[in-house]
């Protein structure tokens, strides 16, 4: 997300980024157009991986704890 | 420039609308102000406003927090510069300038607590170096509950007054007034909580002897219907003693009726038939324990008592916006409408009391407007409507 | 350009609507198994009634209008409205479904134990939520206006009565499977003809819009003015006018419009030669497309980094508030449900909003004539027939154009029901449901009466202005609540209300035209930037001052608000559904 956030600046402090071209389309465009969704997606997929792999081994802890 | 006049009316218009409608009751209050006549008239309505808007966080009980509330409209009734309601050990709350005599607050309200009796203090035991500070008296009024001192409401003010501690006096009862009564309220939740407990119990005997009489019955022909049944039977059991708060899912709620009515099938046979109509979205709505599955007994027994042909029972669970609707029906008997309105109102037998205690905990709970509406009318059938916001503050499932 | 097929596809999804929403409840399963009946809504149909009900005008006309019109910078829009669900997602969607709360005054109420604060917040919900609906309505006047020539009032008052109607009638029941339905017709809406164009694209060669010129009238064109603007003129260019240019009235007669601005007023036709260079409406500045595929190139106001960065905070932060969305996650049954649902509408939004920058590209390739009216929200309406041409661009334009209404249908419904249920909640409670349908029509009525009086709002400035609300006010609220135990009923209050109230104003003072250009208007005009950090500090230092004023239990609260659901604080149900 800060990646993603840090691309205004980085079109104002590089403006060649904003002219060029890759695979035929402009940059910025390739970016925020196309790469960005499944980018959004993918981050969203590991982040409830993660945090659902944090809470099952939370609750491990504390269940495995109640039963003495 | 006519657009831009035009969109500000509309906006206008839109807020001043909703203002209206969301501020009526301050405004119904301003009109009475101006209306009323002598000025003895409006003293005498501020007095009971205060007091009136002082009484709901008492009615939770003394803490620090509810106190505290309490406080400031508590001096804005006594019109003095500064209040404290102590108990025999900590301040709970201070209301008012001079901050500085908080802390004394405690030891001057010592000989009243400990004699339940109004004492006065003079500028002798109230001093302070601020020269601003105009705190010289202070009335001392004990508040008890049932005879034993709870806690003592201190007013401070500039001048000696015999009025002020007359006024304090009467205020310290009023307090009083308001704690027995929250202490009412505990002893009645308590009741009705016994009651959900009886309930839990009340699995008829009746019950468990046609459940089980049910299951023997398939134990040489179909032992695996056998076993299935005498798991949903032990579940179903294991669900109503279960001691996890008040309120569940309707998803498991459900889940529990599903266990009752299929041991009620193995009885019955094809005679008992079921519909239902639940939409998916009020699922996972917290509802009170045990609110629907005793309506759904009460219909299976009304719809199998007297008719040899059987009985369809429809369950329905909509959604209602903000609310959940709920619909337990049955195409049975009925009951005279006379009577249920006897059970609704706690005066029935022990067959109707799930009726009552229902439509008493949702009213508890959610408020008077929510409470169980029967249709029926004898050979016509019943249907026990009720809704449940999706939420309510302090209603979770556990 | 009156198209048959399009005017019968906008009324076959009216009726449809209706249909349904008299019928609602066949569609709850009727059984007589407990197991069918008890499955709770999966995270894909769940995602796909929210992106129903999420995709509205904006969505589907407005952001490929705003990129055919401004260029690059507007890219953000179509991220913006799908990466704020990645925010709800890592900081407000699992804790939110645990509180139990079915609308944000709900949690605000059951975090702060506060009536104040909740009234605030409904206040704010309710403003949301008629801040959002005004672009339905106009979106619908201009598809109707587009597609039948009828003036756009009538386009909003019939999409007004309409969902008025049909929530009136029992349409409370937010039907899942219904919206979800809805989701899947607007993808198709927009898929469908996307292939098809680029089809046509491809056989015409694949022309680029970027290049050293500005849009230029491919062909001999005649276009007709319908609302009074102000053009540039970049090349002296003969056209042959009839009606009322620079205040001249004409009749089929040749003119020579000079380099510089010219008023053209309403109901005139201007035909130009083909080749000639595009006059934009004063709003637009003009650009050429180099200029308008750069980022930051100006195109968007001189001080594009502020407006970029302030449109990014907007939207990222803002779709946490919108009061439709969030009742949607209640139907989850527990908190890894809700986080679930919102992966897989980022998947399904992210399908939907990666066609937008192609019917930007296609609009300024094909349609360039609407930079001349002003009204590039038209672009993709227009598209399929302009482009493709016979009976099939009229099939696909009718398809997008039931497409459209389909989105403004379902978004207004759903607002209304959100803003009707909070209304009648705080104010109706004693008339149940009498007391609803009379909050209905009167959620509907004021962004009616907006409508009516002002036509020329800019469908994308409201809805950024109801983003910027959002932002500035409930997302403090629904972020500190979750996550910081200090945040007490007076600094959420004060929050509110501050950061509410600032981007309120500013919204309205450029709406109203009350803005003067520079640097203030920028300010103005895209307020979160700064709105937003206010909201969040006056929250946040306010609370720290009183501290007097945390509720009790807040302990308790937050540690259900986190603790994952298997925990013992489950049934064994519950358990088992949560393990799956």
């Amino acid at each position: 997300m800060s990646d993603l956030a840090a691309l205004p600046i980085a079109f104002e402090l590089f403006p060649a980024l904003g002219a060029a071209n890759l695979l035929g389309l402009r940059l910025p465009w390739l970016l925020l157009g196309v790469v960005v969704f499944p980018a959004l997606v993918i981050g969203a997929w590991l982040y409830v991986r993660r945090a659902e792999r944090n809470e099952r081994r939370f609750v491990a802890n504390v269940d495995g704890a109640e039963q003495p | 420039m006519s657009t831009v006049v035009a969109f500000l009316v509309g906006v206008l218009v839109g807020l001043v609308g909703l203002g209206i409608v969301v501020l009526s009751r301050r405004a119904g209050t301003a009109r009475v102000r101006r209306h009323l006549g002598t000025e003895a008239e409006q003293v005498t309505y501020e007095t009971l406003h205060k007091a009136w808007s002082a009484a709901p966080p008492l009615r939770a009980g003394l803490s620090s927090d509810t106190a505290r509330k309490a406080a400031r409209h508590l001096r804005g009734l006594l019109r003095a510069p500064a209040l404290a309601i102590t108990d025999g050990e900590q301040r709970l709350a201070w209301d008012g300038s001079g901050e500085q005599h908080a802390d004394a607050a405690v030891a001057l309200a010592a000989t009243a607590f400990r004699t339940g009796k109004v004492s006065v203090l003079g500028p002798d035991r109230i001093a302070c170096a601020d020269p601003s500070c105009t705190l010289r008296y202070a009335v001392a009024a004990p508040i008890a509950v049932e005879d034993e001192v709870r806690a003592v409401l201190t007013v401070y003010s500039a001048e000696e007054s015999a009025g002020l501690a007359r006024a304090a006096t009467e205020v310290a009862r009023w307090v009083s007034g308001q704690l027995e009564l929250a202490e009412l309220d505990r002893s009645k939740a308590r009741l009705i909580e016994a009651e959900v407990r009886a309930l839990r119990a009340q699995i008829s005997p009746h019950f468990i002897y046609n459940s089980l009489t049910a299951i023997a019955s398939f134990v040489r022909t179909d032992p695996a219907r056998a076993r299935n049944l005498l798991l949903e039977f032990a579940d179903f059991t294991r669900y109503s003693f279960r001691r996890h708060g008040d309120f569940t899912t309707l998803a498991e709620e459900l889940n529990s009726i599903d266990q009752y009515l299929n041991l009620e099938r193995a009885r019955f046979g094809e005679r008992l038939t079921v519909t239902l109509q639940i939409s998916p979205e009020v699922l996972p709505v917290a509802v009170p324990f045990l609110c629907l599955q005793p309506l759904v007994e009460n219909a299976v027994q009304h719809g199998m008592e007297d008719r040899a042909n059987g009985c369809h029972i429809t369950i329905l669970a909509q959604d209602g916006g903000s609310e959940a609707l709920l619909s337990v029906e049955d195409d049975g008997a009925g009951m005279d409408p006379e009577q249920c309105r006897r059970m609704l109102s706690g005066k029935g037998d022990g067959g109707g009391m799930a009726l009552g205690n229902i439509d008493e905990r949702l009213r508890q709970v959610y408020g008077h407007e929510y409470g169980l509406v029967v249709e029926t009318a004898l050979g016509a059938g019943t249907k026990v409507k009720l809704r449940v916001p999706k939420h309510r503050v302090g209603v979770h499932a556990t | 350009m009156t198209s048959t097929y399009s005017v019968v596809a906008v009324a076959i999804v009216i009726t449809a609507t209706m249909l349904i929403g008299a019928n609602g409840l066949r569609l709850s399963r009727t059984t007589s198994d407990f197991y069918v009946a008890s499955r709770t809504v999966s995270p894909w149909w769940n995602a796909s009634a929210i992106g129903g009900e999420y995709l509205s005008a904006a969505s589907f006309l407005g952001v490929a209008g705003l990129i055919f019109a401004y260029g690059a910078d507007m890219l953000w829009f179509a991220v913006g409205y799908t990466a704020g669900y990645l925010v709800l997602l890592t900081l407000v969607a699992a804790p939110l479904r645990r509180s139990g709360a079915y609308t944000l005054p709900d949690f605000a109420e059951e975090r702060l134990a506060s009536v104040p604060v909740r009234r605030i917040a409904s206040l704010l919900t309710v403003g949301i939520g008629w801040l959002y609906l005004l672009p339905q309505l106009q979106g619908a006047g201009l598809t109707l206006y587009t597609v039948t020539g009828l003036s756009p009032l009538v386009g909003a008052v019939a999409v007004a009565v309409v969902v008025v109607v049909n929530v009136m009638a029992g349409g409370m029941r937010s039907i899942t499977i219904v919206q979800a339905f809805q989701f899947w017709l607007k993808l198709a809406a927009i898929t469908i003809p996307m292939v098809f164009l680029l089809l046509a694209w491809q056989h015409d060669g694949a022309p680029t819009p970027i290049g050293p010129t500005p849009p230029a009238f491919t062909e001999r064109t005649t276009v007709r003015v319908n609302s009074a603007v102000t053009v540039r003129v970049h090349e002296p260019v003969r056209v042959t006018v009839t009606g009322v240019v620079d205040g001249d009235r004409l009749r089929e007669s040749p003119v020579r419009l000079s380099t510089g601005t010219h008023r053209i007023d309403q109901g005139t036709s201007v035909t130009f030669p083909a080749g000639a260079v595009v006059p934009q409406v004063t709003s637009i500045p003009a650009t050429t497309g180099e200029q308008w595929a750069l980022p930051l190139s100006g195109t968007s106001g001189d001080h594009s980094l502020y407006v970029v960065y302030s449109l990014i905070v907007a939207t990222f932060l803002g779709v946490m508030g919108l009061p439709h969305v969030i009742v949607r996650f209640y139907t989850n049954p527990n908190g890894w449900a809700a986080r679930r649902t919102t992966v897989v509408l980022l998947v399904l939004l992210g399908v939907f909003y990666v066609q937008l920058p192609l019917y930007g590209m296609f609009g300024r390739l094909y349609t360039p004539e609407l930079l001349m009216t002003g009204r590039t929200d038209a672009t993709i309406l227009l598209l399929p027939a302009r482009v493709i041409g016979g009976l099939g661009g009229d099939l696909l334009s009718a398809l997008v154009a039931g497409g459209a209404f389909a989105a403004f249908l379902s978004t207004a419904s759903g607002l209304t029901v959100a803003v009707a249920g909070v209304i009648s909640r705080n104010t109706l409670r004693r008339f149940g449901i009498t007391g609803f349908r009379i909050a209905a029509v009167g959620a509907m009525t004021v962004p009616l009466a907006m409508t009516l009086v002002s036509s020329r709002l800019s469908v994308a400035d409201v809805v950024g202005l109801a983003f910027a609300v959002a932002a500035s006010s409930l997302c403090p609220l629904v972020v500190l609540g979750i996550w910081w135990r200090g945040l007490t009923s007076v600094g959420a209050a004060a929050g509110m209300t501050v950061g509410g109230g600032l981007a309120l104003t500013a919204g309205l003072l450029t709406l109203m035209g009350a803005a003067q250009p520079g640097w203030w208007m920028d300010l103005l005009r895209w307020p979160a930037a700064w709105t937003v950090p206010i909201g969040f500090a006056v929250m946040v230092g306010v609370s720290l001052a009183t501290p007097g004023s945390t509720p009790p239990g807040v302990a308790r609260l937050m540690a259900r608000l986190h603790a994952p659901e298997s925990l013992g604080l489950r049934s064994t149900a519950a358990r088992e559904e949560a393990a799956q």
